[in-house]
Protein backbone atom coordinates (compact mmCIF):
# COMPACT_ATOMS: atom_id res chain seq x y z
CA UNK A 1 0.00 0.00 0.00
CA UNK A 2 1.21 3.50 -0.85
CA UNK A 3 2.16 5.81 2.00
CA UNK A 4 -0.25 8.63 2.69
CA UNK A 5 0.88 12.16 1.99
CA UNK A 6 0.23 14.66 4.78
CA UNK A 7 -0.92 18.23 4.05
CA UNK A 8 -1.56 21.17 6.39
CA UNK A 9 -4.95 22.84 6.71
CA UNK A 10 -4.90 26.36 5.26
CA UNK A 11 -5.38 28.87 8.04
CA UNK A 12 -7.13 32.16 7.32
CA UNK A 13 -9.50 34.70 8.83
CA UNK A 14 -13.15 34.46 7.85
CA UNK A 15 -15.22 37.54 6.97
CA UNK A 16 -15.84 38.21 10.69
CA UNK A 17 -12.12 38.11 11.47
CA UNK A 18 -12.42 34.76 13.21
CA UNK A 19 -9.56 32.31 12.60
CA UNK A 20 -10.62 29.47 10.32
CA UNK A 21 -8.81 26.47 8.85
CA UNK A 22 -9.81 24.66 5.67
CA UNK A 23 -8.59 21.41 4.09
CA UNK A 24 -7.26 22.82 0.84
CA UNK A 25 -5.29 20.41 -1.33
CA UNK A 26 -2.59 21.62 -3.76
CA UNK A 27 -2.73 19.80 -7.10
CA UNK A 28 -1.73 20.22 -10.73
CA UNK A 29 -4.55 19.89 -13.26
CA UNK A 30 -3.81 19.25 -16.93
CA UNK A 31 -5.98 19.35 -20.03
CA UNK A 32 -4.52 18.68 -23.46
CA UNK A 33 -1.16 20.54 -23.34
CA UNK A 34 -1.94 22.96 -20.53
CA UNK A 35 -1.17 22.49 -16.83
CA UNK A 36 -1.89 24.78 -13.91
CA UNK A 37 -1.37 24.67 -10.17
CA UNK A 38 -4.56 25.01 -8.15
CA UNK A 39 -5.94 24.32 -4.69
CA UNK A 40 -9.05 22.21 -4.20
CA UNK A 41 -11.33 22.27 -1.19
CA UNK A 42 -11.94 18.74 0.10
CA UNK A 43 -15.73 18.64 0.31
CA UNK A 44 -17.32 15.36 1.35
CA UNK A 45 -20.71 17.09 1.10
CA UNK A 46 -20.36 17.66 -2.63
CA UNK A 47 -21.81 15.00 -4.93
CA UNK A 48 -19.38 16.04 -7.67
CA UNK A 49 -16.11 17.86 -8.26
CA UNK A 50 -16.69 21.49 -9.28
CA UNK A 51 -14.34 23.59 -11.42
CA UNK A 52 -14.63 27.41 -11.48
CA UNK A 53 -15.08 28.83 -14.98
CA UNK A 54 -11.75 30.68 -15.15
CA UNK A 55 -9.77 27.56 -14.25
CA UNK A 56 -11.30 25.72 -17.22
CA UNK A 57 -10.51 28.66 -19.50
CA UNK A 58 -6.91 28.78 -18.24
CA UNK A 59 -6.66 25.08 -19.06
CA UNK A 60 -7.68 25.84 -22.64
CA UNK A 61 -11.07 24.14 -22.42
CA UNK A 62 -13.75 25.53 -24.73
CA UNK A 63 -17.23 25.78 -23.23
CA UNK A 64 -19.03 25.07 -26.50
CA UNK A 65 -17.02 21.87 -27.04
CA UNK A 66 -18.20 20.29 -23.79
CA UNK A 67 -21.44 18.54 -24.61
CA UNK A 68 -22.32 16.94 -21.25
CA UNK A 69 -24.65 19.31 -19.43
CA UNK A 70 -25.02 18.74 -15.69
CA UNK A 71 -27.48 20.16 -13.17
CA UNK A 72 -26.10 21.20 -9.80
CA UNK A 73 -27.91 21.56 -6.49
CA UNK A 74 -27.58 23.89 -3.49
CA UNK A 75 -26.20 27.40 -3.99
CA UNK A 76 -25.00 26.29 -7.43
CA UNK A 77 -28.47 25.31 -8.68
CA UNK A 78 -28.85 28.43 -10.89
CA UNK A 79 -25.40 27.96 -12.43
CA UNK A 80 -24.97 26.14 -15.74
CA UNK A 81 -22.30 23.44 -15.71
CA UNK A 82 -20.73 21.05 -18.20
CA UNK A 83 -18.66 17.91 -17.72
CA UNK A 84 -14.89 18.15 -18.19
CA UNK A 85 -12.35 15.37 -17.68
CA UNK A 86 -8.84 16.46 -16.69
CA UNK A 87 -5.68 14.85 -15.39
CA UNK A 88 -4.88 15.72 -11.79
CA UNK A 89 -1.54 15.20 -10.09
CA UNK A 90 -1.23 15.23 -6.32
CA UNK A 91 2.43 14.88 -5.62
CA UNK A 92 4.05 12.44 -5.01
CA UNK A 93 1.35 10.22 -6.57
CA UNK A 94 0.88 9.42 -10.24
CA UNK A 95 -1.77 11.53 -12.03
CA UNK A 96 -5.42 10.37 -11.97
CA UNK A 97 -8.35 11.28 -14.21
CA UNK A 98 -10.81 13.55 -12.42
CA UNK A 99 -14.14 14.56 -13.86
CA UNK A 100 -15.46 18.04 -13.02
CA UNK A 101 -18.70 19.90 -13.30
CA UNK A 102 -17.18 22.94 -15.03
CA UNK A 103 -19.41 25.73 -13.78
CA UNK A 104 -20.11 28.99 -15.55
CA UNK A 105 -19.15 31.07 -12.52
CA UNK A 106 -15.97 32.15 -10.79
CA UNK A 107 -17.77 32.73 -7.51
CA UNK A 108 -17.14 29.20 -6.31
CA UNK A 109 -14.02 27.44 -5.01
CA UNK A 110 -12.61 24.43 -6.80
CA UNK A 111 -14.42 21.62 -4.97
CA UNK A 112 -13.18 18.06 -4.72
CA UNK A 113 -16.25 15.91 -4.11
CA UNK A 114 -17.51 12.36 -4.13
CA UNK A 115 -17.66 11.92 -7.95
CA UNK A 116 -14.89 11.23 -8.44
CA UNK A 117 -12.19 12.60 -6.11
CA UNK A 118 -13.31 10.51 -3.14
CA UNK A 119 -13.57 7.46 -5.40
CA UNK A 120 -9.92 7.88 -6.34
CA UNK A 121 -8.42 8.95 -3.02
CA UNK A 122 -8.80 8.05 0.64
CA UNK A 123 -8.55 10.97 3.03
CA UNK A 124 -8.11 11.19 6.80
CA UNK A 125 -8.77 14.48 8.57
CA UNK A 126 -6.90 15.44 11.77
CA UNK A 127 -8.47 18.82 12.52
CA UNK A 128 -6.93 19.08 16.00
CA UNK A 129 -3.50 18.75 14.35
CA UNK A 130 -4.49 21.08 11.47
CA UNK A 131 -3.55 18.37 9.01
CA UNK A 132 -5.04 15.79 6.66
CA UNK A 133 -3.64 12.80 4.83
CA UNK A 134 -4.35 11.68 1.27
CA UNK A 135 -3.65 8.30 -0.30
CA UNK A 136 -4.70 6.95 -3.73
CA UNK A 137 -7.13 4.05 -3.59
CA UNK A 138 -5.39 0.73 -3.92
CA UNK B 1 -7.15 12.58 34.95
CA UNK B 2 -10.29 13.73 36.79
CA UNK B 3 -10.80 17.17 38.34
CA UNK B 4 -10.73 15.57 41.82
CA UNK B 5 -7.26 14.22 41.10
CA UNK B 6 -6.15 17.46 39.50
CA UNK B 7 -7.13 19.88 42.28
CA UNK B 8 -4.54 18.77 44.90
CA UNK B 9 -1.82 19.12 42.24
CA UNK B 10 -3.00 22.60 41.33
CA UNK B 11 -3.08 23.56 45.02
CA UNK B 12 0.65 22.84 45.26
CA UNK B 13 1.52 25.27 42.47
CA UNK B 14 3.13 28.63 43.15
CA UNK B 15 1.01 31.76 42.89
CA UNK B 16 2.59 32.60 39.52
CA UNK B 17 1.85 29.16 38.11
CA UNK B 18 -1.73 29.29 39.41
CA UNK B 19 -2.17 32.54 37.51
CA UNK B 20 -0.72 30.96 34.39
CA UNK B 21 -3.16 28.05 34.67
CA UNK B 22 -6.02 30.54 35.08
CA UNK B 23 -4.93 32.46 32.00
CA UNK B 24 -4.65 29.22 30.04
CA UNK B 25 -8.17 28.10 30.99
CA UNK B 26 -9.67 31.52 30.25
CA UNK B 27 -8.08 31.61 26.80
CA UNK B 28 -9.18 28.01 26.11
CA UNK B 29 -12.78 28.83 27.04
CA UNK B 30 -12.73 32.00 24.93
CA UNK B 31 -11.31 30.09 21.97
CA UNK B 32 -13.91 27.32 22.22
CA UNK B 33 -16.79 29.78 22.51
CA UNK B 34 -15.47 31.81 19.61
CA UNK B 35 -15.17 28.72 17.43
CA UNK B 36 -18.69 27.60 18.22
CA UNK B 37 -20.21 31.01 17.59
CA UNK B 38 -22.43 31.80 14.63
CA UNK B 39 -23.28 35.39 13.86
CA UNK B 40 -26.98 36.23 14.16
CA UNK B 41 -28.45 37.13 10.79
CA UNK B 42 -25.21 36.43 8.91
CA UNK B 43 -25.10 34.66 5.56
CA UNK B 44 -22.97 31.53 5.46
CA UNK B 45 -22.49 30.27 1.92
CA UNK B 46 -22.49 26.52 1.44
CA UNK B 47 -21.36 25.70 -2.07
CA UNK B 48 -21.57 21.92 -1.77
CA UNK B 49 -23.86 20.53 -4.47
CA UNK B 50 -25.05 17.95 -1.94
CA UNK B 51 -27.73 16.00 -3.77
CA UNK B 52 -26.59 16.35 -7.36
CA UNK B 53 -27.12 12.66 -8.03
CA UNK B 54 -28.04 13.14 -11.67
CA UNK B 55 -24.92 15.26 -12.23
CA UNK B 56 -22.79 12.57 -10.57
CA UNK B 57 -24.35 9.92 -12.83
CA UNK B 58 -23.72 11.98 -15.97
CA UNK B 59 -20.12 12.71 -14.99
CA UNK B 60 -19.52 9.02 -14.27
CA UNK B 61 -20.72 8.23 -17.79
CA UNK B 62 -18.47 10.95 -19.24
CA UNK B 63 -15.50 9.55 -17.32
CA UNK B 64 -16.22 6.06 -18.62
CA UNK B 65 -16.45 7.33 -22.22
CA UNK B 66 -13.21 9.26 -21.76
CA UNK B 67 -11.51 6.14 -20.41
CA UNK B 68 -12.70 4.09 -23.41
CA UNK B 69 -11.38 6.82 -25.73
CA UNK B 70 -8.00 6.82 -23.96
CA UNK B 71 -7.72 3.02 -24.08
CA UNK B 72 -8.67 2.79 -27.77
Amino acid sequence: MLDAQRFPFTERLDEFGTPDAVPSLPLTVSYRNNSIEVSGLLDTGASVNVLPYDVGVRLGAVWEEQTTTVLLAGNLAPVEARGLVVSAEIRPFVPRRLVFAWSQTNDVPLLLGRMNFFLEFDVCFYRSQLAFEVRPRS
Amino acid sequence: MSVTELLPTLQKLSRADKLRVMQFLISELAREENEAQLEHGATYRVWSPLNSHEAAHQLAKLLEEDKKGSDA
